[in-house]
């Protein structure tokens, strides 16, 4: 064996049972301290206020915030404030004052705010930070002042590390959406995706393949990496609930074989599906209580739909039947599984119970469709790709009503498999709108949309369960 | 990274240090001397004029001849290839197919009982069927799309005597298209079931 093919073989040996990630992510795992700074305020009161002005969403400018401390704590500072703002208006809860005209405005500390400045400006309240560097760490009292009654809404002081300021600010983005409107707010869930950035040739084979990876970043496209170490085809990542693993369809043993991975611990991925060139498995999905796998297997020389345990145990056969089972998802309550089948000729949508049994063809209208996603409860929507001229759109079927809609209007090219987050108002999608493809995140009415990945193609994306 | 796993990165990086020394030639092999050997000692003056002329040099004896080990007589430039050589030749050609479909057509058919012919002049090649799908359609289905081609195929060499513990199947969907062109020339060429030899 010569040195190179030696140190590779043990480089990947290693990496493959270390994923170990940088420091910073792993720090996401921990909660950023944080205490009110005033005890006293009646806050139910004053979140009436913000919010009544004529019924309409409340108005919130962000002032520039007064840092004392360092260059790097001013510039970790100005991340905080960009990605707060960022995350404030993509949730729509607030509608926000532009940052150029709140800009202009001097920041000023919580006694001397200019309410006049911002009266002016249309803005209900205005959202202040004063931030005191001590050592790596950025002391930040963030508040929300109603600018009518001039009095606090929203008060917290937060310990945040300064080499962190985007958990720092995802975290402050959540809590205000939790403790003004009692939303589970998204800004610190994160995409998991395949991509073929890297650009490296996929060994064992004349043409010229580049290996795809899989991925994760925050939900904004943040702090995006490489999780898996394959060189090989690595696709359709999916989140376990705890968003502690990732289960994906990987080539690496040269055919398609479920893989579930830890993300942030160092232990061996492992096959529950038991994968071999005659039994291949591909696009598992978690149960919502984490116990259980479904995937699609052609070990019966046919795509049908199971279930294991994530050991692999307990297999169970779903779907029997001589059309092809495909792209499970469970329901919020994991009674029902929906799933891809061509059994009426072309591809439609069905439930089933997760036990099996007769399935139920959702109405999704003409055109072949792929790739249905559950939304999270309250929610009982599915999301999914419908095949139309020249393309895909993403789609959603209303399981009350029935109801279908079209979401991808606005978008150029080609757009499909939907993933919904985890509090069921935004989804995440591939389009070929910008040439390659490419993952972008949106409301679930279509609107607001924000661009994910710029390098490489990327597909395949996966919301965090939480 | 965790303790053990630091220590056994360190060892391994040790290893690997001391691999790259060694054979970076750490240690030579002896190397003869090319001092040359004394020449017998002679003095000044001690010439002899009637000294008898030399013997004439012997004539070296001619080597003897090796033949030439005869090539074997061969129109078969595949045989002594390794299996990525064999494949840039495509010895094995693809088999398209219609839009959403994996039906082999006659066309098709063809295609395979020549390739049959080929893998019974080569009984040990073993190959693997690849299932690719245009751009056109979605991800998820075209993974299935491409694994129904590889199987269709798979299945008609069986038909014709193939044995199937040399034929394996990969869907590889729309990940990997031969043309990366966005027309109907490009898609039809991405609708395949390609062959690789994979053992031989």
């Amino acid at each position: 064996m010569t040195h190179r093919t030696l140190f590779g073989a043990v480089a990947l040996g290693l990496l493959a049972l270390a994923p170990s990630l940088p420091a910073s992510v792993r720090a996401d795992r921990f909660h950023i301290a944080s205490e009110d700074l005033d005890q006293q305020k009646p806050p139910t009161e004053v979140v009436v206020n913000i919010v009544g002005t004529e019924g309409r969403t409340p108005r919130l400018a962000v002032a520039e915030f007064m840092v004392t401390g360092d260059e790097a704590t001013k510039a970790a500072a100005g991340t905080v404030s960009q990605v707060l703002f960022d995350d404030l208006e993509f949730e729509r809860e607030f509608s926000m004052v532009a940052r150029t005209a709140s800009s202009k405005v001097p920041g000023a500390a919580a006694e001397s705010i200019p309410y006049t400045t911002w009266n002016e400006l249309g803005a209900d309240a205005v959202l202040t930070g004063t931030v005191t560097q001590s050592a790596a760490t950025m002391t930040m009292d963030i508040r929300i002042m109603s600018v009518e009654q001039k009095v606090s809404t929203f008060g917290k002081r937060y310990a945040c590390p300064s080499r962190d300021p985007r958990y720092c600010a995802h975290t402050i983005a959540d809590e205000i959406h939790k403790e003004l409107f009692n939303l589970e707010g998204i800004a610190r869930t994160k995409l998991a995706f395949a991509s073929d950035r890297d650009g490296e040739r996929l060994g064992g084979t004349i043409e010229e393949r580049s290996i795809k990876e899989i991925y994760i970043s925050d939900y904004d496209g943040g702090k995006q990496m490489r999780l898996t170490p394959h060189r090989s085809l690595n696709i359709a990542p999916t989140w376990s609930p705890d968003n502690r693993f990732l289960a994906y369809t990987s080539y690496t043993s040269g055919f398609p074989d479920v893989v579930v991975q830890s993300i942030y611990e160092a232990r061996a991925a492992t096959r529950p599906a038991k994968g071999t060139p005659n039994s291949q498995n591909y696009l598992p999905a978690f149960s919502p209580d984490g116990a259980r796998l479904a995937f699609a297997s052609s070990r019966t020389g046919n795509f049908e739909i199971y279930t294991m345990r994530i050991d692999g145990s307990e297999l169970r056969q779903i779907t029997t039947h001589p059309g092809v089972d495909n792209a499970p998802t469970w329901s919020p309550n994991g009674q029902q599984i929906a799933f891809t089948s061509d059994r009426a000729g072309q591809n439609h949508i069905y439930t089933v119970s997760a036990d099996g049994g007769p399935v139920t063809r959702l109405a999704t209208g003409g055109g072949k469709v792929d790739r249905p996603t559950w939304s999270p409860a309250p929610f009982n929507y599915i999301a999914f790709t419908a095949e139309v001229p020249g393309g895909n759109h993403v789609r959603m079927i209303d399981l009350i009503t029935n109801t279908v809609t079209t979401l991808t209007t606005a978008f150029q090219g080609s757009n499909e498999s939907p993933s919904v987050a985890p509090n069921g108002r935004h989804i995440a999608f591939v389009t070929t709108q910008w040439g390659k493809e490419h993952i972008v995140i949106m409301g679930r009415d279509g609107k607001l949309e924000r661009r994910v990945t710029t390098a490489g193609n990327n597909k395949y994306p996966s919301w965090s369960k939480r | 990274m965790n303790p053990s796993l630091r220590l056994r990165t360190l060892l391994t990086l040790a290893l690997i240090g001391t691999t790259t020394l060694a054979a970076c030639g750490g240690k030579k092999p002896p190397v003869p001397s090319t001092t040359p050997p004394p020449s017998a000692v002679t003095f000044p003056g001690a010439t002899t004029p009637n000294r008898p002329p030399d013997p004439p040099a012997p004539v070296p004896e001619p080597p003897p001849v090796i033949p030439v080990e005869p090539t074997p007589i061969t129109s078969d430039p595949l045989a002594s290839l390794d299996t990525d050589e064999i494949n840039r030749q495509s010895p094995l050609a693809p088999v398209f197919f219609g839009l959403d479909s994996d039906s082999v057509d006659v066309e098709g058919q063809k295609v395979l009982d020549a390739n049959a012919v080929v893998l019974r002049k080569y009984p040990t090649w073993a190959i693997t069927i690849e299932g690719h799908s245009d751009e056109r359609g979605s991800a998820e289905y075209n993974l299935a799309l491409g694994e129904r081609r590889a199987l269709a195929v798979k299945g008609y060499l069986l038909s014709l005597g193939i044995a199937a513990d040399r034929i394996r199947t990969v869907s590889y969907g729309k990940e990997f298209p031969f043309d990366p062109g966005n027309n109907e020339a490009a898609w039809a060429k991405n609708r395949r079931g390609h062959f690789v030899v994979t053992g031989k």
